[in-house]
């Protein structure tokens, strides 16, 4: 169960303002980290999906893997059928169990890395990266799958999920619209990385963990250029105004 | 050409002596209807007190079946052209879709499936699932029993097959069956189940999920294409016009039979919705995945699936 303290982490900016400055007795529990771990699958459904991301490696993101799941967890070849979204759930499983992992790495992760945020950030994305590895020559099939428009939506929203859950696990204490802008990023570095390992064929994926700590250096100096051309731009801009309004009153 | 037709319906329902008691839950009143109102013909209390619905209106459960039956006799032959008029070619192309979410087929190292196909009298189902396996997973040994309630409408299934590959009989088979009971079918011997725009005809609905649990194989799939509730406020008033005033008038003009599609587009709205036919698969004992549907074409049909665990 995560303590009091954990949990203000994962609240929205503004509520976590409120909480920290009124810290109120009552106490609100809407909030996933205050209630038991929810898992959408079924134990019967987990059994086929986990068993059909092992053929996944020889036959890729077809029917034929899923038909197989389902004959080793002791179902009939018809089975597949019950799945409403086909393959996309069986990559939408995948997307899920290594996001889950993430979490008993924590400990570990905060005694190798210390206290730099950005270390912490880069090794929860190499992890995460390392659990596409056995899969990694049928993942633009999963791609694919995911680039359907009905299946946009979902997509996105495991992306968006994983790059939360990677700042979460990292103590992010933004209470501002970086909460925001900072998962956004993430995101964005994540699923390019992601992309460009699927054509790397270097030892060990050295060129990409590479790649991403370009991604991730391009973000710290995209960061401060924009914050340093948004200072600008409101400087120049009511400077530009006030400038007017003494002309104007000068009559 | 008209007196030669079997009984309208609403003719069986004005003669029978155990006839229909409120229409408390009646949002239409049928001409019938209004017309026992004027007339204040004496009321005979029916033998049994177990009424279900049969359209609007209702009427006693022993009842329901043989006026099921005699609908789909006088439409049997039309039943294409009923099907087109109801859904404008659209049926075609959700029972496609159905089929290939389906992907029923002997796979590399499986065994050839045994199909039971419900309510699928003229084998509209049946014939898409065996060219399915035939032509996508080259399987010409998986075999479809379908099963109806009316044998006119299995006769023109038959009638049917003769012209297609299937014509000897090996991989497809007629049976008069009732749904809710399925004797001659054994326990746990069915690959798939289907049933398509069948289920909302049964009695017992219930019952028949339940007889589909008994005689699928543990794995094995329940699928059922029906018409359902349209999920888009705006949608729904259109279809509701659409059904209650376009429908029964094209039915008399296309297939000179205006009660039976009156019927049929009354039974389409007391059919429960998604949410709730998903919750009734469950109670039968399936495993749904996800929400247990999909909709079609806005919910005006939907695909539920369960698999018996």
């Amino acid at each position: 169960m995560p303590s009091r303290e954990m949990s203000v982490l994962r609240r929205r900016p503004l509520v976590r303002l409120l909480k920290t400055q009124f810290s109120c007795a009552l106490s609100r529990s809407y909030h996933s980290y205050d209630h038991r771990p929810y898992n959408p699958y079924t134990l019967s459904q987990e059994k086929i999906l986990s068993s059909a991301l092992q053929y996944v490696q020889e036959f890729g993101f077809v029917k034929q893997s899923l038909v197989q799941g389902c004959r080793d967890a002791g179902y009939l070849d018809t089975t597949h059928a019950v799945f409403q979204d086909g393959l996309f759930d069986l990559v939408k499983f995948h997307l899920y169990r290594e996001r889950t992992k993430l979490a008993a790495l924590k400990p570990q992760i905060d005694e190798e890395e210390g206290k730099s945020i950005g270390k912490r950030v880069r090794r929860y994305c190499i992890e995460r990266l390392k659990g596409n590895e056995l899969i990694i020559s049928k993942w633009t099939e999963a791609v694919a799958i995911m680039a359907l428009p009905s299946n946009v939506p979902l997509a996105l929203e495991e992306l968006a999920k994983l790059s939360d859950e990677i700042w979460f696990l990292v103590d992010d204490k933004s209470a501002d619209f970086d909460w925001y802008t900072k998962r956004a990023s993430l995101a964005a570095v994540y699923s390019s990385t992601e992309l460009y390992m699927t054509q790397d064929n270097s030892p060990s994926f050295e060129k990409t963990w590479e790649f991403l700590d370009r991604r991730l250096a391009d973000v710290r100096n995209t960061g401060s250029t924009v914050s340093s051309l948004a200072s600008w731009t409101t400087f120049t801009g009511f400077a530009s105004i006030n400038l007017l309004k003494s002309q104007l009153s000068r009559g | 050409m008209a007196f030669l037709l079997p009984l309208r319906p609403y003719q069986l329902l004005r003669r029978s002596h155990a006839a229909y008691r409120q229409f408390s839950n009646a949002r239409y009143l049928s001409a019938s209807a209004l017309l026992r109102k004027a007339n204040s013909e004496p009321k005979h209390e029916p033998a049994t007190s177990r009424t279900t619905h049969f359209g609007f209106k209702d009427v006693p459960e022993d009842e329901k079946e043989e006026l099921v039956r005699d609908v789909f006799s006088s439409v049997a032959k039309s039943y294409d052209v009923m099907n087109d008029v109801m859904s404008f070619g659209i049926h075609r192309l959700w029972k496609d879709h159905f089929v290939a979410k389906l992907d029923p087929g002997r796979r590399p190292g499986g065994e050839p499936l045994s199909i039971l196909d419900v309510a699928g009298g003229t084998g509209d189902i049946a014939f898409r699932m065996l060219d399915w396996a035939t032509e996508i997973h080259n399987d010409h040994q998986s075999s479809v029993l379908v099963v109806d309630i009316n044998d006119d409408m299995l006769k023109e299934g038959h009638k049917r097959s003769l012209a297609t590959r299937y014509a000897d009989g090996s991989r497809i088979e007629f049976k008069v069956q009732n749904a809710e009971v399925l004797d001659a079918v054994p326990d746990n011997s069915q690959d798939l189940y289907t049933v398509a725009f069948g289920i909302r005809n049964f009695t017992n609905i219930p019952a028949a999920l339940r007889a589909a649990h008994r005689v699928l194989k543990p794995g094995g799939v329940f699928a059922c294409l029906e018409f359902s509730k349209v999920n888009v406020g705006i949608m729904d008033m259109i279809y509701q016009q659409y059904s209650f005033n376009v429908i029964p008038l094209m039915g008399q003009l296309v297939a000179a039979d205006r009660d039976s599609y009156q019927y049929l587009v009354e039974s389409i709205a007391r059919f429960p919705s998604q949410k709730e036919f998903a919750r009734m698969i469950q109670d039968a004992g399936f495993e749904v995945s996800g929400d247990g549907y999909e909709d079609l074409t806005f919910g005006v049909a939907a695909i539920h699936t369960g698999v018996k665990v």
